[in-house]
C-alpha cells in the first residue's frame, strides 16, 4: 500500500447552478518521502486537488487516503503553503510562525520558531510585521510556518509564482536543501517546468479542464541537481514535450 | 520646513469652513440685520458661554449628560461586542436573532421614549436604557459584520493548523474584525449622544438637552446655541479619543 493513494477522484463545482467537472479520474499513488510536482494549465484543477489532499475540499467522488486513512478534514500532519503568504497582518514573523505550533512549552516554541526562521533565511526579521516584508520575505515566512510543525506531508500551491527570478531560485534551493534533509513527502503545484525538474522525484502532468493525468514522469536525477547538466536538460525537454506535443 | 508648511496648510484647510461661517455670522450682526431671538450675535453667544461657565450651570448639565452617555455607551459597547462576536461566529445564532434585530434596528430610539417612560418612569434608568438602545444595535451589527467578513484565506490557515477554537477566536477572528469593531464604537457613540439629548428634551430637569429645551421656552437662543455647540464639541473630542485608541490598537 502506498503512503498517499488517490483512487478515481472526480470533482465537480457548481457555477450558478450549473455543474462542471474540474477533476476527472485522478488515480495515482505517492510514496513516503517523495517530492511530487503537479504541472498543468491554469484552471485545470491542480489547486483543487491539492486542497482536497489538504482536507480543505471534501466533496468529491472517489477516495484519497494517507497511510490508509481517508482524509475528512485538514490535519496539522499535512502542512500547507498557499500561493499567497497568508500571514496574519497583526502578528510579526515569529508570532506568525509560532501561531501554528501547538506546543505549550514556551522555550521549545521559541527554539523551533528561531530554527525555522534561520532555515528560510529570515534571521533579523523576527519582529517585523508582514507589511514591512517584501513579497519574497513574506513567502519565506509562509514556508517557515508550514515547515515549523514538521508535517509528514508538505503541500505547496505555486509558492514561488509571484516572485522575481532571483528570489525564486534562492527559495527553490532552500526547499531542495530542506527536503534533502527531512525527506518529507511533498506535493507542489507549479507551472514552471524547470522548477519541477529541479525539485521533483515525479512530475504529474495534467490535461486541461477537466483535469486528468496526462502523464507521470520520473525524474531520476540526484538530489544535488545542476540545472545546466545534460541530464537535467534532457528531463526538462521530456516534460516540455509531454506538455506541448500531445496538447 | 517644507513639511511644516504643508502641515500648516492642512490645518488651515481643516478649520477654514468653520471660520468662514463664523465670519459671515459676524458680518450679518455688524449690518444689524440679525434678530437676536432668531440668531444672536457670536460675541453674545460667547458671553453667555462664559457666564454659564462661571455659574457652573454648563459644567453641571454637561457632566450629567456625559455621565448618562458613558453609562449607556459602556453597556452598549460591552453587550454589542460580546453578542456581536457570538452571532458572527455561529451561523445558528445569526439565523435565530436576525429577524428580531432587523425589525428593531430601524425603530428610532425616540420612538421608544413613551414606552420607556411607562416602563422605567422618568428617572435615570430609562434614560440610560434609551442611550443603550441607541448605541447597542449600531455596535452589534458592525461587530458581527466584521466577524462574518473575515478573510476566508486567513481562516484556512487556522484550519490547516488545527488551531484550538478559542486561540483562533482571540488571535485571528477578533483582530480581523477590529477595524469594524472600532467603526461600531465610533458610530455608536454619536447615536448615544442623539439619544441622551432626545431623552432630556422629553423628561428631565438636568442635562444639556434640558438646558436647551428650557432656554428655548424663555427665548434664550444664545443658551440654546451654547448647548448645541457643547454637545458637538464633546462628541468630537470623544470621537478623537476613540480614533487615537484605534490607531494604537490597530498597529498593522
Ligand atoms: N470554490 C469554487 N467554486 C467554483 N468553482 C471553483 C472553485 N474553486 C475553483 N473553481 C474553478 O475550478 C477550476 C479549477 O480551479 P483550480 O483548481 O484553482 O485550478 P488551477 O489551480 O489548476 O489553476 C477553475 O475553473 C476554477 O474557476
Ligand atoms: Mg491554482
Amino acid at each position: 500500500m502506498a503512503y498517499i493513494e488517490l483512487k478515481n477522484v472526480n470533482k465537480y463545482f457548481d457555477n450558478n447552478g450549473e455543474e462542471f467537472q474540474v477533476l476527472k479520474n485522478i488515480d495515482f499513488d505517492i510514496n513516503k518521502g517523495e517530492f511530487i510536482c503537479f504541472v498543468g494549465a491554469s484552471g485545470c484543477g491542480k489547486s483543487t486537488l491539492l486542497r482536497s489532499i489538504a482536507g480543505l475540499e471534501v466533496k468529491y467522488e472517489g477516495t484519497i487516503t494517507v497511510d490508509g486513512k481517508e482524509i475528512k478534514k485538514p490535519e496539522k500532519q499535512r502542512g500547507m503553503v498557499f500561493q499567497e503568504p497568508r500571514l496574519f497582518p497583526w502578528m510579526n514573523v515569529s508570532q506568525n510562525i509560532g501561531y501554528v505550533l501547538d506546543t505549550k512549552d514556551k522555550e521549545e516554541k521559541k527554539r523551533k520558531v528561531s530554527e525555522f526562521i534561520n532555515m528560510v533565511g529570515l534571521r533579523g526579521f523576527e519582529t517585523a510585521l508582514p507589511k514591512e516584508l517584501s513579497g519574497g520575505m513574506a513567502q519565506r515566512a509562509g514556508i517557515a510556518r508550514a515547515l515549523a510543525n514538521e508535517p509528514e506531508v508538505l503541500l505547496m500551491d505555486e509558492p514561488f509564482g509571484a516572485l522575481d527570478a532571483l528570489t525564486k531560485i534562492q527559495l527553490q534551493q532552500t526547499v531542495r536543501r530542506i527536503h534533502n534533509e527531512s525527506h518529507q513527502t511533498t506535493i507542489m503545484v507549479t507551472h514552471d517546468i524547470e522548477e519541477a525538474v529541479y525539485l521533483a522525484d515525479k512530475i504529474v502532468i495534467f490535461t486541461n479542464r477537466p483535469g486528468s493525468i496526462r502523464k507521470i514522469i520520473n525524474v531520476n536525477l540526484p538530489e544535488d541537481r545542476d540545472r545546466n547538466s545534460l541530464e537535467f536538460v534532457n528531463v526538462r525537454k521530456k516534460v516540455f514535450d509531454a506538455i506541448t506535443i500531445s496538447a | 520646513m517644507k513639511h511644516l508648511t504643508k502641515k500648516t496648510g492642512y490645518f488651515v484647510e481643516y478649520v477654514a469652513l468653520v471660520i468662514m461661517i463664523l465670519a459671515v455670522w459676524m458680518m450679518l450682526e455688524k449690518q444689524g440685520t440679525l434678530n437676536p431671538v432668531i440668531l444672536p450675535a457670536p460675541d453674545k453667544v460667547f458671553e453667555t458661554f462664559v457666564s454659564l461657565l462661571a455659574k457652573q450651570t454648563l459644567i453641571q448639565h454637561m457632566s450629567v449628560s456625559l455621565a448618562r452617555v458613558l453609562k449607556g455607551y459602556i453597556l452598549a459597547s460591552v453587550a454589542g461586542i460580546i453578542l456581536g462576536i457570538v452571532i458572527g461566529l455561529f451561523e445558528h445564532a445569526r439565523r435565530f436573532t436576525d429577524l428580531l434585530i432587523q425589525i428593531i434596528k430601524p425603530i428610532p430610539p425616540i420612538a421608544w421614549i413613551p414606552l420607556v417612560i411607562l416602563w422605567f418612569g422618568i428617572g435615570e434608568t430609562g434614560k440610560v436604557f434609551l442611550i443603550f438602545l441607541g448605541g447597542f444595535f449600531t455596535i452589534l451589527i458592525n461587530v458581527y459584520d466584521g466577524i462574518r467578513q473575515a478573510d476566508v484565506k486567513l481562516l484556512e490557515v487556522s484550519k490547516v493548523a488545527e488551531t484550538p477554537f478559542f486561540t483562533h477566536v482571540f488571535k485571528v477572528i477578533i483582530p480581523g474584525a477590529a477595524p469594524n469593531i472600532f467603526t461600531g464604537l465610533r458610530v455608536g457613540l454619536s447615536s448615544c449622544w442623539m439619544c441622551v439629548v432626545a431623552a432630556e428634551l422629553v423628561s428631565s430637569n438636568t442635562g444639556l438637552g434640558f438646558m436647551i429645551m428650557n432656554a428655548r421656552q424663555f427665548g434664550q437662543t444664545d443658551t440654546v446655541i451654547v448647548g448645541m455647540i457643547t454637545i458637538g464639541v464633546i462628541g468630537k473630542v470623544m470621537d478623537s479619543i476613540i480614533r487615537a485608541v484605534e490607531k494604537k490598537v490597530i498597529y498593522w
